[in-house]
């Protein structure tokens, strides 16, 4: 009988959260962000017109050879798998209001951490994988602390200890790497490869649709669950939301500003981890990989809505394809797309862009409910 | 220990110490001006890539050095201009803006180098004179010291008494630091926020511009995508090492110069490895921040 009243309310909880992500608010800035999209491929087709020689021909490779190629869609998600798990990271942050740049080192040496773990640590089967993508989490998550920290209990600026903790944490990996780790067999910079049972399966022999997706999935899932529905969560959002209402209400804001900067460093970790196991045989980073950055845009253009999240790092997915499918098959370089991003963060956190038309849009409905109040007075 | 020593004394060690610390001293600079309007500015690292990027571009294809620097300080203008409107008129956190504009700058440098040479790396350059005086430069040690350094060097110099003298002396420094401290009240006495912002993006543009010519077109004669390396946020950590203060600021920045350029020597004499080396700056800077914020809450407590 409980479970089920248990059950009744939660439903009754799914339905208004449902309802009120559909209002004119949420309406709207979806097409404000699909406005700041088509905005940035004009942009960008622009100057496709102006540089290329042919250039219908690499437009129509840019935007349809991702999705016409028989491997289009499978590359769109790879592509997309480290940007989720970087925009989420940055999601989570950003949802504490805490502007920590962190994701970027996370990504690196959870990376790099997750490699070693697979080569030098001997488990079993599929014990492996999973240990070392913990593994590339918790080291991200344990120099996470360092920012997440200082924050809280100094009130150091943890963008700036972000930023130099990226730096520090390349130099030390690289160190490593050519000292440590490295495979004095293969000429180069490189750990020596990973064992197969370690690697994170391609879904099928002739699809570069890696399983890392799902993981990726599931992280989304499991973040829109911890927003949704736990107090920790809770927490963290109304630190982020109303700093002197969290205090009101009992929150000490240590812990929120603290917690939710080393969940952003485990999860991009993880996804560090994720990224190195599906699309590399050996680990061989000597700079940073700029997803962390990514991630940051992400979160913004996504509102830090776990699930926009998912489809805003699909869209970048996208364009990143056909950018590289550009530059196989015309001589364009697949930098564009650093163009058409900017454009698209710049309009969607411009507060100030289309909202006179939302206030418009408002006005109107104001007066309509007016009109009808009015009439039922009479 | 011996040997430390007998690296850093030598005169071509404090020499390249020197050429080393102008990016971030005018780095440092940048931030500093932006940051008195209320402005972190993390758009210098993208400001001083499109810097180096147009001296060497524009310096190239004329055959100008002039003409070069000016490219330089018109875009470094330009995007503090733009990042002014962004903030001010669009409504954007300035830290967001800062990050779009360097992953578009980092995007855009490569797009114009691969449109310009159809390769992704370098691009020819040109390069500044270093300024001799005649006799004077001959003198042991003081010589070459102060007489025979790079234009850029004496150009940075300038730059930072000017903007000293700029912040504390004249009106426009005060009504920066106004809004800086609080735009509302700034405006209740009239001052326009946004023409203020403006003027010191546009400064700090400027200098950010002049630090990125000076490493593709003094520290190198070629414009490479990567010869920023994150100095920009070397010099904008040198400025919240600094605290705000234009001596102390240069200081800070050429205490990095002088770490960066121990990590390029030391690894030749001392084989200390450079990697390890290379994370001495950030190292320094978090400390330094560390102490900072400790020493304001030890104030904080003793005055209730």
């Amino acid at each position: 009988m409980q479970a089920m009243q248990r059950f009744k309310s939660m439903y009754a909880r799914v339905i208004t959260a449902i309802k009120r992500t559909l209002n004119l608010g949420f309406v709207f800035e979806l097409a404000r962000t699909l406005a700041a999209i088509v905005i940035a491929l004009s942009v960008a087709a622009i100057i496709i017109l102006i540089v290329s020689d042919d250039p219908g021909f690499t437009l129509r490779v840019f935007l349809l050879n991702p999705l016409t190629q028989p491997d289009g869609f499978a590359t769109i998600f790879s592509r997309a798998m480290p940007l989720i798990f970087t925009g989420l990271a940055a999601s989570v942050v950003l949802r504490a209001k805490q502007f920590n740049l962190f994701a970027e080192g996370a990504f690196f040496i959870g990376g790099f951490a997750g490699a070693i773990v697979a080569i030098h640590v001997g488990l079993p089967g599929l014990l492996l994988p999973v240990v070392a993508l913990l593994a590339g989490g918790l080291v991200a998550a344990i120099f996470g602390t360092v920012p997440a920290a200082l924050k809280a209990k100094l009130d150091v600026n943890e963008f700036v200890v972000s930023l130099m903790m990226n730096f520090i944490l390349l130099w030390i990996g690289v160190y490593f790497l050519s000292n440590v780790f490295n495979d004095e067999r293969a000429g180069d910079i490189t750990t020596p490869l990973f064992p197969e049972h370690a690697r994170i399966p391609y879904i099928s022999q002739d699809s570069f649709f890696t399983s890392g997706v799902f993981i990726a999935i599931a992280a989304v899932i499991l973040v829109f669950i911890f927003f949704r529905f736990t107090r920790f969560g809770y927490n963290i959002k109304t630190t982020g939301d109303n700093l002197a209402f969290a205090k009101y209400s009992g929150i000490n804001p240590a812990g929120p500003i603290f917690s939710s900067q080393v969940i952003g460093a485990f999860i991009a970790g993880v996804g560090g981890a994720t990224e190195v196991l599906s699309h590399y045989r050996r680990f061989n980073w000597t700079s940073l990989p700029m997803y962390g950055f990514d991630g940051f845009m992400i979160a913004i253009i996504a509102k830090n809505n776990p699930l926009a999240v998912l489809f805003v790092a699909l869209f970048f997915g996208y364009i990143r394809t056909g950018a590289v499918q550009m530059e196989i098959f015309t001589r364009m370089s697949s930098e564009i797309v650093t163009i058409i991003q900017a454009v698209i963060i710049l309009l969607v956190a411009a507060q100030a862009f289309l909202m006179s038309l939302r206030k418009r849009l408002m006005m109107r409905r104001i007066k309509g409910l007016k009109h009808v109040e009015a009439t039922v007075e009479v | 220990m011996r040997a430390l020593f007998e690296t850093i004394v030598q005169m071509e060690f404090i020499m390249t110490a020197i050429e080393l610390s102008v990016p971030l001293v005018l780095a440092a600079l940048a931030a500093l001006i932006t940051n008195k309007a209320g402005i972190l500015n993390i758009g210098i690292e993208g400001s001083m890539l499109m810097g180096a990027l147009m001296g060497a571009v524009v310096g190239y294809q004329t055959g100008s050095v002039m003409l070069g620097l000016l490219a330089a300080i018109a875009i470094g203008a330009f995007l503090g201009l733009l990042m002014s409107v962004f903030v001010n008129k669009f409504k954007i956190n300035h830290i967001l803006v800062g990050i779009a504009f360097n992953l578009l700058a980092a995007g855009l440098a490569i797009f114009i180098i691969y449109v310009r040479t159809g390769t992704k790396g370098d691009h020819p350059s040109v390069s500044i004179p270093t300024w001799t005086v005649p006799y004077l430069s001959d003198l042991p040690i003081v010589g070459p010291l102060l007489f025979g350094q790079n234009l850029m060097v004496y150009l940075t110099v300038v730059a930072a008494v000017v903007i000293a003298v700029v912040l504390s002396r004249t009106k426009l420094g005060m009504h920066i630091k106004a809004v800086g401290e609080n735009v509302e009240a700034a405006e209740s006495v009239g001052i326009n926020a946004f023409k203020i912002q403006s003027y010191a993006l546009l400064i700090g543009g400027v200098l950010a511009g002049l630090g990125g010519a000076f490493m593709s077109m003094a520290y190198m004669s070629t414009f490479n995508t990567g010869m920023i390396a994150g100095r920009g946020f070397i010099g904008i950590a040198a400025e919240s090492m600094g605290a705000g203060i234009v001596g102390n600021t240069v200081l800070a920045s050429a205490v990095f110069g002088f770490v960066n350029t121990f990590a390029v020597t030391a690894q030749v004499t001392l084989r200390i490895p450079f990697e390890l080396l290379n994370t001495l700056p950030y190292l320094v800077t978090i400390l330094a921040l560390v102490i900072y914020a400790m020493r304001k809450r030890r104030k904080q407590v003793k005055q209730p």
